[in-house]
């Protein structure tokens, strides 16, 4: 009998296999592609350094990171379900979940790698005219990695879970989600933007946090990195369990 | 022994409107067409025994289990939806290989067994094609390869000939045919008939969610005791034929065409050994005796008829199957 790991291989071979035929994925490289270029151009124009990079890790955690994942999993179920595709693999004896571990596994990885690389271009750029500088930078350097990859991550299981719930309507559904939550309360100045994934991402990355007026609130990092581990984990298992009692056979 | 499938008192509804309706049948190996109008609920009855669906109520078994997320029994069946969805960045070959993995085939047996089921519905050369680039036709017998390149003991085919052109309706039937032969259990639904009935004569017929009749043609065609016979005599003297006939009290009329004679009775037991006998005695010879019942057409428009007639019975079966139906 195929087990659950069998089976999130082919689910992920199969979607990847898909994604990489697509127009998207060639999109979001080329969104990724856009830090580095304008790092570039700003280096020529003689801007260098820890400002440099920090405004382009503005537009990897404002933008990139929480969109991207978006453009490729929110309709990784959805799809199945549109254009009822669905019919062909649940007539399998595959477990239901790997579906969803599969396809999280073709959209995660090679978009964490892509947004890792980045981000190090990024810096290397940023850096390239005082490298002695660098090294100081380094810690720097792994800390926004690390939240670059945790956002990847968690951003995705976030996209595929909503995915799976609002089937009909799952990119506006994730975006909706983002602009409400991400960037509405997560920038707001008060502490419920500590339920945005955004705000611990950039508590992780050394990046500036939004002013906490009356309260001062001091989140340490650990909680930052295992707050999307967490929710990312929560949303995996429940996009899971979603597919795997729903039934999309229906009128 | 127990039936590979088997649904008692199934029902499925969403919300207000009834898909299926107390359904209880059991079917053995062989092929069995179910056969309905569009709307009919031939696919849902198939998504309940397929596990997609849950029934609403009552039990749906395939091989003796009920057949929701079961693993083991799923691993026994295909199944060949209705829609034309298809990964269509995959080649042919891919997304049944791919399918064929999920079945928990090995990579090389599972893409052993696409290319022999791709080669066998004539796909040899479009095999390496993207789905996007086939045809309608070619779509759907890849879609008929997925499901069965596995070896499945049960089948569903849910209108397995939309898009095909002739030839390959030939090559598809025949492969639906072998696989019946072979023991496995196929369900094919339709709603042409003559396409049932090019394939078996084992049939089930549903409309509005209720089985209207299940059997042998003919098994159905005995359960239509109300409904006239109708047999075609044609003859070199029809009329003195049908004077003959006409004070049997079996025979309930007599009609006359050109060169011919129409007779109805409720009694075509009675009437066909009473046919030859009467023409015998009186020296006439006949040209061709035909019986326009005999086709599923007329079987299914009646059937429907009785139904909707005011005041009529619910869904009328036949007390068990005969032939290939267990």
């Amino acid at each position: 009998m195929i087990t659950l790991g069998q089976a999130t291989r082919i689910y992920a071979e199969m979607s990847w296999m898909r994604l990489r035929r697509g127009k998207m994925v060639w999109l979001c490289l080329a969104l990724l592609a856009l830090p580095v270029v304008i790092a570039g151009v700003l280096a020529a124009a003689g801007q260098w350094g820890r400002g440099l990079f920090d405004s382009l890790l503005e537009i990897q955690f404002r933008f990139l990171i929480p969109f991207l994942p978006a453009l490729l999993a929110s309709s990784a179920v959805a799809e199945e379900i549109e254009e009822r595709t669905f019919t062909f693999l649940f007539a399998r004896p595959a477990p239901r979940p790997s579906l969803v571990l599969g396809k999280y596994l073709a959209i995660a990885v090679p978009l964490a790698a892509a947004t890792a690389l980045s981000v190090a271009l990024s810096f290397a750029i940023s850096m390239a005219r005082f490298p002695s500088d660098a090294s100081a930078l380094v810690p720097h350097l792994l800390r926004a990695e690390a939240a670059a990859l945790l956002g990847v991550l968690a951003f995705t299981a976030l996209a595929i879970v909503i995915g799976a719930i609002f089937t009909r309507h799952p990119f506006v559904a994730v975006i909706g989600y983002l602009l409400i939550v991400e960037a509405g309360i997560g920038s707001l100045p008060i502490l419920l933007n500590l339920i945005a994934v955004s705000w611990h991402l950039r508590n992780l990355a050394e990046l500036p946090l939004p002013e906490i007026a009356f309260l001062t609130v001091q989140v340490p990092i650990w909680i930052s990195a295992l707050v999307p581990a967490v929710l990312g984990a929560l949303c995996l298992g429940g996009a899971a369990l979603s597919v795997k009692n729903a039934e999309y056979g229906g009128r | 022994m127990t039936p590979m499938i088997e649904t008692v008192h199934a029902a499925r509804w969403y919300g207000q409107v009834i898909a299926v309706s107390d359904v209880s049948l059991t079917l053995g190996p062989g092929v069995t067409g179910l056969l309905g109008p569009n709307g009919a609920g031939k696919s849902t009855l198939m998504k309940l025994m397929v596990g997609q669906l849950r029934p609403s109520r009552g039990e749906v078994k395939v091989l003796g289990e009920s057949v929701w997320s079961h693993r083991e029994v799923l691993r026994r069946v295909g199944y060949c939806p209705e829609h034309d969805g298809t990964y269509e960045k995959l080649t042919a070959l891919e997304m049944v290989t791919l399918l064929g993995r999920l079945h928990g085939l090995g990579g090389g047996e599972a893409r052993r067994g696409a290319e022999a089921m791709l080669e066998r519905l004539d796909l040899a050369g479009a095999m390496h094609r993207r789905l996007a680039e086939l045809s309608k036709g070619m779509r759907q017998r890849v879609k008929l390869a997925q499901a069965m390149a596995h070896g499945p003991d049960v089948l569903f085919l849910d209108e397995p000939l939309t898009g095909c052109d002739p030839l390959a309706r030939v090559k598809v039937l025949e492969v639906i045919r072998e696989l019946g032969a072979r023991g496995a259990c196929v369900v094919v639904s339709s709603h042409v008939l003559y396409e049932i009935e090019a394939l078996t004569s084992e049939i089930l017929l549903i409309d509005k969610g209720q089985v209207l009749a299940e059997g042998d043609l003919y098994a159905v065609r005995e359960l239509i005791d109300q409904h006239p016979h109708k047999v075609r005599v044609a003859c070199d003297r029809p009329r003195e034929l049908a004077g003959a006939l006409l004070p049997a009290a079996h025979v309930l009329s007599i009609g006359f065409e050109e060169g011919a004679i129409a007779i109805e009775t409720r009694e075509p037991d009675r009437l066909y050994p009473a046919i030859p006998e009467a023409a015998r005695a009186l020296g006439i010879e006949i040209a061709s005796l035909t019986s326009p019942d005999n086709n599923l057409a007329s079987v299914f428009r009646y059937l429907t008829e009785e139904r909707d007639k005011p005041g009529a019975a619910g869904p009328r079966r036949t007390p068990e199957k005969t032939g290939g139906a267990a």
